[in-house]
């Protein structure tokens, strides 16, 4: 078997207890868990479940109180933030809501332009060019370049995000609740354009969701997380078979079924 | 038990005001649910504050009707209209937390509203009462609690508790469970279930979530770009939906729920206030789209009580 391209083992992340002095809350209990080069693991738990905080330690925007983080065979865990900076190229991520993911005072262009810069990834002179092409790949008009975040519908201004987080190539991308915000009609353009980048560039994702429809669509695997700790994990369609949990089997009743329609 | 013809909603007023709602026709009654379903922008949540007259200032609202338990309030003014909010017609918002006083204990709250209510007896034993309706298991300790200390879903509870004891005939809940988490979810939607198959109040709930409408309903109104477009018993709209809008939300929650490899998609976004025109708002993005659609369109009725606005169905 290749190597993972992410390996979290024993990851603990704990946080100071607001209500008790020196006392810590732990949001990430133990978890160990491997995502393979080109695989999209789905991550399901409701909130305060510590999903948006594991992902948040993968990409060590928060710090793990200990456990090691793996990322592309590279010991990530203590890093500190210059050592850091070319493994952030690697991994991006995807936030849930995309407005407040974006600087109000800078163009999309720009936004996309100064991850681009800042690896040098790409020239000034080609900069114009790169960016539209970036557009392009996630659906949007070059036009949008000059636009500003709240000149963008919801959905666009993912479709941005999405772009701005392939713009470096990684090799994971992160994507919290990336869809949750998004209304019905245009839920489905994200999930579709999420696995057609998937298939172009064999990317892999940790997509994270509360809902179960949704990582079914899009996952090789699922996790389901309960409380931080990594209740089960395995191959969907046997979470789905067979859940090895009563929580699991609890999630997955709270799927309502949809009637068929007739036509 | 309530009745609304052609309720507008406008941001500002005179000739330059923008319409956002634009002419809806609601009818509800007794015991029964009817389901506002739309996106976001769409107009359902407008419409809910206009029926309560809460709308932002800045906006203005309109109806050639709007009858309440027999009584037309279209032109009631907003001091005898305060006291049929609440007691007549009532609202379960989104965000609990934001419902509650955070410096004010539970029982304080209940105190309040059963004053409102003008009820018999000890507000103590009411309060528990009320409380255990709603399926709270320890009322007492639930009283004492200052709303941080409750989770979401059980704020939501002693929320639906409040606008039950003040008994109003019409109840409306603004996506009342979208902020929770699937599994007290599904619990919230039980209680609606339970609650409603009891009680003799007409229910208009607010989703965005199909697959929601399909279970607490037994009417569905589809409102796109500030109208109604689809209307009729849920299980007629949830089978056959007839305008390409409802087929496209209906035909994309499938394929999720299926697990299908590629999601249906519908193209493209509804159109901005400032887009908009007087044909059928929907057509940039309709398959069906023809010549005739950029005029304006009526609801049509077709068979089994129902409504369209679409020019396919002529």
């Amino acid at each position: 078997m290749t190597d993972p391209l992410l390996r979290l083992q024993d990851l603990v992340v704990e946080f100071p207890d607001p209500h008790r002095r020196h006392q810590t809350v732990r949001a990430v209990d133990k978890v160990s868990l491997t995502i393979g080069r080109g695989e999209i693991l789905g991550l399901v738990g409701e909130s305060g479940s510590g999903k948006t905080t594991l992902a948040k330690t993968v990409l060590r925007l928060y710090r793990p109180r200990s456990g090691r983080i793996e990322l592309g065979g590279v010991d990530i865990t203590h890093l500190n933030e210059p050592r850091l900076r070319p493994m952030r190229r690697q991994a991006q991520m995807v936030f849930q809501d995309p407005l407040s993911s974006f600087n109000p005072r800078h163009t999309i262009g720009r936004a996309i332009a100064i991850p681009l810069l800042l690896h040098r990834i790409c020239s000034r002179s080609a900069l114009r060019d790169s960016v539209a092409r970036i557009l392009a790949d996630v659906g949007l008009p070059g036009s949008f370049a000059s636009r500003y975040p709240h000149q963008l519908s919801g959905g666009q201004l993912q479709r941005a995000a999405i772009g701005r987080a392939l713009a470096l190539s990684p090799a994971l991308i992160v994507a919290d609740e990336a869809v949750s915000k998004l209304d019905v009609s245009v839920r489905a353009q994200i999930l579709n354009l999420l696995k057609r980048v998937h298939a172009e560039r064999g990317l892999s994702l940790l997509f994270i969701t509360h809902d179960l429809h949704v990582a079914r669509f899009l996952s090789d695997r699922i996790g389901i997380m309960q409380g931080g700790r990594l209740l089960e994990i395995g191959p969907t369609k046997e979470v789905f078979a067979r859940p090895a949990h009563d929580y699991t089997r609890t999630l997955l009743g709270t799927i309502a079924p949809i009637p068929e329609p007739v036509a | 038990m309530l009745s609304v013809r052609n309720l507008r909603v406008t941001l500002a007023a005179g000739p330059r005001a923008v319409p956002l709602v634009r002419g809806v026709d609601l009818d509800l009654h007794p015991g029964e649910t009817l389901t506002l379903i739309g996106e976001s922008g769409s107009g359902k949540t407008l419409t809910a504050l206009a029926l309560l007259r809460l709308l932002p200032q800045g906006m203005g609202q309109q109806a050639d009707l709007m009858m309440l338990n027999g009584r037309d309030v279209s032109e009631m003014n907003e001091a005898a209209f305060r006291n049929l909010r609440g007691r007549r017609i009532a609202m379960i918002f989104q965000d609990p937390v934001g419902a509650f006083n955070p410096a004010k204990r539970i029982d304080w709250h209940l105190r309040v509203v059963l004053a409102r209510a003008e009820a018999e007896g000890a507000w103590q034993d009411r309060a528990t009462e009320a409380l255990s309706e709603v399926g709270i298991m320890d009322p007492p300790s639930v009283l004492r609690r200052f709303p941080h200390q409750l989770s979401g879903g059980m704020l939501q509870r002693v929320l639906i508790a409040m606008v039950l004891a003040l008994g109003p005939e019409v109840i409306i809940a603004d996506e009342p469970t979208t902020n929770l988490d699937n599994i007290v979810e599904r619990q919230i939607l039980e209680l609606f279930g339970k609650l409603q198959r009891r009680l003799s109040s007409a229910l208009l709930f607010i989703t965005h979530d199909m697959t929601i409408a399909a279970l607490i309903s037994q009417r569905l109104a589809v409102m796109y770009a500030g109208q109604v477009v689809e209307t009729g018993p849920s299980e007629a709209v949830m089978h056959r939906p007839l305008h390409p809008y409802t087929q496209g939300l209906i035909e994309t929650a499938n394929a999720l729920e299926k697990g299908a490899e590629t999601l249906t998609e519908i193209p493209g976004q509804p159109p901005s206030i400032m887009e908009q025109d007087d044909g059928c708002a929907f057509r940039g993005r309709c398959i069906r789209a023809r010549p005739g659609c950029e005029r304006p369109q009526k609801l049509r009725s077709t068979n089994e009580a129902r409504l369209v606005r679409c020019l396919l169905y002529d």
